[in-house]
């Protein structure tokens, strides 16, 4: 018990560090690239030098980068993202909107894939070397393979207009109800989830197909064989539980980046959400944006990696020793 | 980004908008005071219905002195009232909110009379004071910095008087030629929205969602990178929209958005890339329109005469060989779909004559170029560059191998522009390596330096070319600033800084004599084409589709969409 509660306490801690480095790569990563929200917004003929002196000092881009690094910290630690360059708006509405418009798409896209995955990997793992194991094997792989906005756009032009273009509803439409604008919603989610979905499937296929594998060649598992179990009962009491260390371990990475969106498929597809606007703020330079989507994004993942972490003490308890 | 300032009217004349001539009491700077109605005119009009138009660049804010993307202001245009705007075929001004102006004191006051009875959409009558005291709070000191004041006021405006409810005066502290031009930009903007505000900050960060605006349409539901949805203004002083409404929708990716048109999802689409085109235009249930627009190309040269290194970058002489060098037919056959034409300066032909001259603010006579690489090979030789290692010549000691910087996000075909101009390049012993960056970083590699005063002793010192280009609104005089020595560290992308230049942009901008005003504007186009800090390449046409179901647009330079008249949302209808 002390042993356990040892090992998670040690696992926050890495957390909290880990969270505090990428707080700082944050804040110094996007300043590396060249240009700056200033010269960007300089651009625009609406903006005289005084302007461009006023956003600076607005914006506290006249300070040193350590002071900025300061104040950035400061503000942080208050809950408060800073003010978007671009909208002017608080990055946490702006970021909270984009995450509820993302969260659903992203998060069935990724359950869809978990499921297809695991479906395709234990087909795979179970009927090794047949065409099934193959079959989804490469499929999975080619799926994989593609650029995922290739496939976006390859989908599109395969729905011919069946399914909408781009967006979350129709924005023209009048919903009278609740279940039109959710059955509408349903319908613009089909083809980004199912891109999205296809294209991360493959790695739950391989990763399951050789967890099973490995664990299929164990005596326990030639035990349940011989005495006589049912293929569905060995490999849902006795493969399955016991290879799923790494694919915990994957679901807790992928969980953790559904928050992050999907920068291609968002863009592809329309769909207002934080991929989309990270696309946005790289090419605005909207330092406060990305800061905040990043910090989502690697808070998120650091979390879910933690709770990983902690279902490893409760799926295998040597990992505490 | 494509550098926003912003071509003759397209020989897509459909119903076009009526323009009733208004009188013009007095004479002024710039003296045709028109009134725009517009007028569907076709025999089957169809009312009613919601126009859908896939967004450009979409809106990046509703707030007027933030916002930045063309869209943006293409939808100010049909919410808001402006003074004056213009008339989409002939680009002459034409009242909007006013009903008449003049010039007086020599262009140094400027006196408008706006209409009676105009409400705003919160049902407040719009009075005169009301225009009055937004211009003077936005041109106060403590709101200086603010977006978009600097642009149409650029710190002359002394002063804003209302002296009745129709009549609004300006008191500029010179000449100002460029008035109208200016104000054709300016929303009528509500005080009881803005007047609040006593700092840039807390103007600036106003999202502003639902404007208290004047103009043809009122916005009913914004929502950011997604949606701007508007309907009729029922008390909107002008002729009365035949549509209900129109609504912008965004699209991250035009293959999404020709799908949705192609689908029936949307109505128009702004902007169609070239490829997309032939399908379009083959498509019986679309109008696929290509015309003449203000967009133009350029091959830029570094002309900072500080410039450390390649300073023979800065002959005039090597400048014509290198627009001998380039095959402008070819980009307009390869890049655009032939959907363009060579161009001879960065200021297009498309807007016709500038207002009050009946000659049109493209210079005539420019020096045309000529593809011919056995040219510009003598020229070359002429000057002692030889060939070296690899046929590349030598200039003042070091290989001619030049970096061009190209901003992907702005640049269309970047990939095969780059190879036609190594090829082209190559052919006359000259070195290109093409830099890509996206459009911030560009015009950072560009000025070369974070100092917060540019000049050309600290600035624009090391780049050699790029590859760029611009579109423009009517008046010349906003693209022509942009090789200003003022604009270095701003608009500059050159680094030109020619004192004699300076002086003729400020001149013209204090003429009142359209007629003088205008020989100096083709003078500096003249100086322009004979220093070349820019090779002019391609007036690309602007490319657009929107479904046979409706009809009542008039193409303009800009688009069908434009910041420039309300007169197309006006005039669309549904085919009856």
């Amino acid at each position: 018990m002390v042993r356990g509660l040892d090992y998670a306490l040690k696992r926050v801690g890495f957390a909290l560090i880990t969270l505090f480095v990428v707080i700082t790569m944050n804040f110094f990563l996007f300043r590396v690239l060249p240009g700056n929200a200033v010269t960007n917004l300089g651009r625009d003929a609406r903006l005289s030098p005084q302007a461009q002196h006023a956003l600076r000092v607005q914006f506290g881009l006249d300070k040193s980068t350590a002071a900025q690094y300061v104040a950035y910290l400061r503000q942080l630690a208050h809950g408060n993202l800073g003010i978007s360059y671009q909208s002017r708006a608080p990055v946490l509405d702006e970021l909270t909107t984009d995450l509820k418009n993302t969260i659903p798409m992203v998060g069935v896209a990724t359950l869809l894939a978990i499921v297809l995955g695991l479906a395709t990997g234990v087909i795979a793992a179970w009927r090794r070397r047949t065409w099934a194991d193959h079959g989804s094997v490469a499929t999975a792989l080619i799926f994989y393979a593609m650029p995922v906005a290739w496939l976006g756009l390859m989908l599109l032009l395969l729905s011919n207009g069946a399914l909408p273009a781009g967006g979350m509803y129709d924005d023209f439409a009048v919903h009278t109800t609740l279940l039109s604008k959710w059955a509408d919603a349903g319908k613009h989610m089909i083809l980004p989830a199912a891109t999205l979905a296809l294209g991360l499937y493959g790695q739950f296929t391989v990763i399951t197909r050789s967890a099973m594998l490995e664990t299929i060649g164990e005596d326990y598992v030639l035990m349940a064989r011989a005495k006589g179990l049912g293929n569905a009962r060995i490999i849902t009491r006795h493969v399955l539980p016991n290879a799923l260390l790494p694919i915990t371990t994957l679901i807790a990475l992928s969980l953790g980046f559904v928050v992050g969106g999907a920068i291609l498929v968002e863009t592809v597809f329309s769909w207002p959400g934080i991929g989309q606007a990270v696309f946005r703020a790289l090419s605005e330079r909207d330092y406060p944006i990305l800061q905040g989507a990043f910090l989502v994004l690697a808070a998120s993942v650091i979390f879910c990696n933690l709770i990983a972490d902690l279902l490893y003490l409760k799926l295998d308890p040597r990992t505490a020793a | 980004m494509t550098r926003v300032l912003q071509r003759c009217v397209g020989g897509l004349a459909l119903i076009g908008a009526a323009t009733a001539i208004a009188g013009c009491f007095g004479s002024g700077g710039s003296s045709s005071s028109k009134q725009q109605g517009g007028n569907a005119g076709s025999a089957a009009v169809k009312r009613g219905g919601v126009f859908r138009i896939a967004a450009n660049d979409g809106i990046d804010s509703m707030n007027p002195f933030t916002a930045f993307n063309s869209d943006s202001h293409n939808a100010f245009q049909n919410i808001y009232s402006f003074l004056v705007q213009y008339d989409t075929k002939t680009f002459d001004y034409v009242g909007d909110l006013a009903t008449s102006w003049k010039a007086q004191n020599g262009g140094r006051d400027w006196v408008f009379k706006i209409r009676t009875g105009v409400k705003w959409s919160d049902g407040r009558p719009l009075v005169a004071k009301d225009v009055a005291d937004v211009m003077n709070w936005a041109t106060s000191p403590k709101l200086e910095g603010l977006g978009l004041v600097g642009e149409i006021f650029g710190g002359h405006l002394k002063h804003a008087a209302a002296p009745d409810p129709q009549t609004v005066v300006l008191h500029y502290d010179q000449p100002i030629a460029v008035v109208l031009s200016k104000l054709a930009k300016w929303p009528i903007l509500a005080p009881q929205q803005w007047l609040k505000f006593k700092t840039v900050t807390a103007a600036g960060q106003f999202q502003n969602t639902a404007p208290i605006t004047s103009g043809p349409f009122v916005v009913t539901s914004y929502a950011k990178r997604q949606l701007l949805l508007t309907k009729a203004n029922p008390s909107y002083y002008g002729k009365k929209p035949i549509i209900d409404g129109w609504g912008l929708k965004q699209y991250d990716n035009i293959d999404a958005a020709i799908q949705a048109l192609t689908s029936r999802e949307i109505d128009a689409v702004e902007a169609v890339p070239g490829p997309s085109f032939p399908s379009l235009e083959a498509n019986k249930s679309l109008n696929a329109v290509a015309a003449p627009s203000s967009f133009v190309s350029d091959f830029i040269i570094n002309s900072n005469p500080h410039k450390t290194s390649h300073r023979e970058l800065l002959n005039p002489k090597l400048r014509q060989a290198f627009a001998d060098a380039i095959d402008k037919e070819s980009l307009v056959r390869l890049i655009h779909a032939n959907k363009g034409e060579p161009a001879d300066s960065i200021v297009p032909k498309a807007y016709g004559d500038l207002p009050g001259t009946q000659k049109p603010s493209h210079a005539p006579g420019l020096p045309q170029d000529r593809y011919d690489p056995a040219a510009a090979n003598r020229i070359l030789d002429g000057l002692g560059y030889k060939r070296g290692a690899r046929g590349i010549r030598t200039a003042n000691g070091a290989p001619m191998n030049y970096t061009v910087i190209v901003p992907t996000d702005a640049y269309t075909g970047v990939t095969r522009v780059s190879d036609l101009f190594k090829r082209w390049f190559s052919a006359i012993g000259v070195g290109l390596t093409i830099k890509t960056f996206d459009s911030a970083a560009a015009y950072n590699e560009i000025i070369g330096t974070q100092a917060a005063t540019k000049t050309p002793a600290n600035s624009y010192k090391s780049f050699d070319l790029s590859l760029w280009n611009w579109t423009s609104r009517p008046d010349p005089e906003s693209l022509l600033l942009v090789a200003t020595t003022g604009e270095y560290g701003s608009l500059s992308d050159t680094g030109y800084s020619n004192p004699a230049y300076d002086r003729d942009y400020k001149r013209q901008f204090t003429e009142m004599d359209p007629n003088k005003r205008l020989a100096i504007l083709w003078d500096m186009q003249r100086m322009l084409a004979r220093d070349r800090p820019y090779i002019p390449l391609v007036w690309a046409d602007k490319l657009q589709a929107w479904s046979t179901k409706w009809t009542g647009l008039t193409e303009t330079p800009q688009g069908f969409f434009n910041e420039s008249s309300n007169a197309n949302m006006l005039n669309v209808h549904q085919v009856g």
